[in-house]
């Protein structure tokens, strides 16, 4: 036994034509069923038709007012007042019955003949009947005049009822034909629509068996063509899972070598960071070094300056020296004279003793001393003059080399304050220059953070690179089956088109 | 014999000191107009103007090198006209010392001073001689006594 599941989509196509005309012939017998028992004159039709003949024949009709005249004849034959007046009670709720239902006809859509009969020929003798009932019957029998109230209800009372009984008998008449009319058209419809439902149902089942072939055809061929593109589609998703396989095993080759260069990095940082701490030992020493310099230095501008003070001293001593030796040259100069003089005095000495003669002699010997003393005034004063001469020169060299050397410390001290302030300089940019290695320090350290955390994500990535490579496996399992189901497909389709 | 050796103009010479009336030193000279090369000026010597005589410029026509051993030694001379007293300018006066031949300094032109050294004694006379009628002329000469 086949399951339904198991059949061809062409089976299950008939299959469901078969249901669905079954349906539909067991939904119109039973319309045509319902429609044969409650038509016109049909059975159900007869049946609520007579029951409304039972109400009609058994309730007195409101709007023909053969009671009211009954009523009124009683009321007009009834010797006991309190009967009479019950029964003019009677009369009045009657007519006020009359009126309602006149009321409500008046409403009707009826054809033109029957409301002319009904709503005038019929209702003006009734309310003229009223009318002499209030006016002259009423009285009558209130006044208890028996004799009078027969007159009335013999006399007009029967003449309107006799009037208004004819307009009631040609409204049956009227009322009656047009029922007959209406149950004759009735028929012709409902036999009319028997024969167009039969007909129509005809036509839906043809159509629909016409209609369901057309897209089992269609459809088949639709699906043998999805099928073929369907089979290259999965061909095509089979390959491109093998190449993201290829792609993704490249790429798990490529994070290894990205991680084993983020760990070369991170040594290499590791590294640079043992320098820079190097670097940071031999600039704060280097620092350090300066300030010491800088402070020598203090000490030997202190040193220069002390040293361009003296120089300037020694300069002002050997102004005063210079000065000495003119003054000592003025002296030398006056003794040089006095030499002259005296020189000249044992000349002239000597002169006059050779011409005193004899007497003389003695003199000419003193003359001679005094010119022998005078000569070696003369030698020693000339001694003293080139001594003087040479201490001057001396002394004025002196004065120029000192003038120069303290030109030189001056020179000197203007270097110092230039060097400390380079190595002022010098101290700041090491200064600098340590905050900034503490910068790139700082860097390091982060760079190296941020390649441990290259080095997770890589590991992280290549984690996932495992379970993508596994999923892809598994999704070329899937295209592969999905392949052979496809080819299955067509298989079926082409053995059932052939 | 007494005698002074002077210098003038690189050479040496004696003058006798019997001669010389005496030595002074160098002083300022007002010139004469008109005068030969060799008449240095005149000067005021005991109230009277007495003419000096440049030996450099008269006996080599260099003129006396100034130094402040420059003497002015005062000599008469005597001239058929009388004693004439002149100042020579010399250069220095070097020596006074004795001077070994008498009769020599007075009638020869040189004298001996010693271990074979000679030297000319200076002729006053001859000095004169030769340059006075072209050494002084009119006025200069007038004034002289």
């Amino acid at each position: 036994m086949r399951r339904f599941s198991d059949l061809s989509i062409t089976h299950k196509l008939g299959c469901l034509v078969f249901v669905f005309v079954i349906g539909f012939v067991a939904f119109g017998a039973l319309s045509y069923r319902t429609l044969e028992h409650v038509e016109v004159t049909g059975p159900l039709y007869v049946d609520i038709i007579r029951h409304k003949d039972v109400v009609a024949d058994v309730l007195p009709p409101p709007e023909f007012i053969i009671e009211s005249y009954l009523v009124a004849l009683s009321a007009a034959l009834e010797p006991d007042a309190a009967s009479a007046q019950q029964l003019l009670g009677r009369l009045r709720a009657l007519r006020k019955e009359f009126e309602v239902r006149h009321e409500h006809w008046a409403t009707e859509p009826l054809n033109s003949a029957l409301a002319r009969a009904l709503l005038t020929r019929s209702y003006d003798p009734a309310m003229r009947f009223y009318d002499v009932v209030e006016r002259q019957l009423e009285p009558a029998i209130t006044a208890r005049d028996g004799e009078a109230a027969i007159k009335i209800a013999q006399g007009p009372l029967r003449f309107h009822y006799d009037e208004h009984r004819r307009a009631v008998d040609e409204v049956v008449k009227l009322a009656s034909k047009q029922v007959t009319a209406d149950e004759r058209d009735a028929i012709d419809e409902i036999a009319f629509v028997k024969k167009e439902l039969l007909w129509m149902a005809i036509g839906i089942i043809g159509l629909s068996i016409a209609i369901a072939y057309a897209i089992a055809r269609s459809l088949i061929a639709r699906l043998q063509s999805s099928s073929v593109a369907l089979m290259s589609t999965a061909t095509q998703i089979s390959a491109t899972g093998r190449e993201q396989q290829a792609t993704v095993s490249n790429y798990s080759a490529s994070a290894a070598e990205i991680a084993a260069a983020v760990k070369e990095i991170s040594a290499t940082s590791q590294e640079l960071r043992t320098t820079l701490d190097g670097i940071a030992a031999a600039a704060s020493r280097s620092a350090s070094t300066a300030e010491q310099g800088r402070e020598q230095l203090v000490e030997m501008d202190t040193t220069m300056s002390k040293l361009a003070g003296s120089t300037d001293t020694i300069s002002s001593k050997l102004a005063v020296i210079r000065e000495k030796a003119s003054d000592i040259n003025t002296v030398v100069t006056t003794i040089t004279k006095v030499a002259d003089q005296t020189n000249l005095l044992s000349v002239n000495a000597a002169i006059e003793a050779e011409k005193a003669g004899e007497y003389g002699l003695g003199f000419l010997v003193v003359a001679r001393e005094i010119r022998r003393l005078a000569d070696q005034s003369a030698v020693a004063t000339l001694d003293i003059e080139q001594m003087v001469r040479q201490m001057q020169s001396a002394v004025s060299s002196g004065v120029m080399e000192m003038d120069k050397f303290a030109e030189e410390v001056r020179r000197g001290v203007a270097t110092v304050a230039d060097v400390g302030a380079q190595l002022g300089q010098l101290i700041e940019d090491v200064q600098g220059l340590s905050g900034r290695i503490e910068t790139v320090h700082e860097g390091m350290q982060s760079q190296a953070i941020g390649a441990s955390q290259i080095n997770e994500a890589m590991g992280q990535l290549t984690e996932g690179v495992r379970q993508t490579a596994a999923s892809l496996k598994e999704f070329s399992g899937a295209t592969d089956s999905l392949r052979d189901v496809v080819a299955g497909l067509r298989r079926e389709l082409s053995e059932r088109t052939a | 014999m007494l005698a002074l050796v002077i210098q003038v103009a690189e050479e040496r010479f004696v003058v006798p000191a019997a001669r010389v009336a005496e030595v002074l030193p160098r002083v300022q000279l007002a010139p004469v107009p008109r005068a030969a090369a060799w008449h240095a000026g005149l000067f005021s010597y005991r109230g009277s103007a007495l003419p000096v005589m440049d030996l450099s410029r008269r006996l080599r026509d260099e003129r006396c090198t100034t130094r402040l051993g420059n003497r002015v030694l005062v000599v008469d001379v005597p001239r058929p006209s009388g004693v004439e007293r002149w100042g020579l300018l010399v250069e220095q006066v070097l020596q006074v010392r004795d001077v070994e031949d008498a009769e020599a300094l007075g009638q020869g032109r040189v004298v001996g001073l010693g271990e074979g050294e000679l030297l000319q004694v200076l002729d006053l006379e001859a000095l004169l001689d030769a340059g006075e009628a072209r050494a002084l002329d009119g006025a200069a000469r007038a004034e002289v006594p």
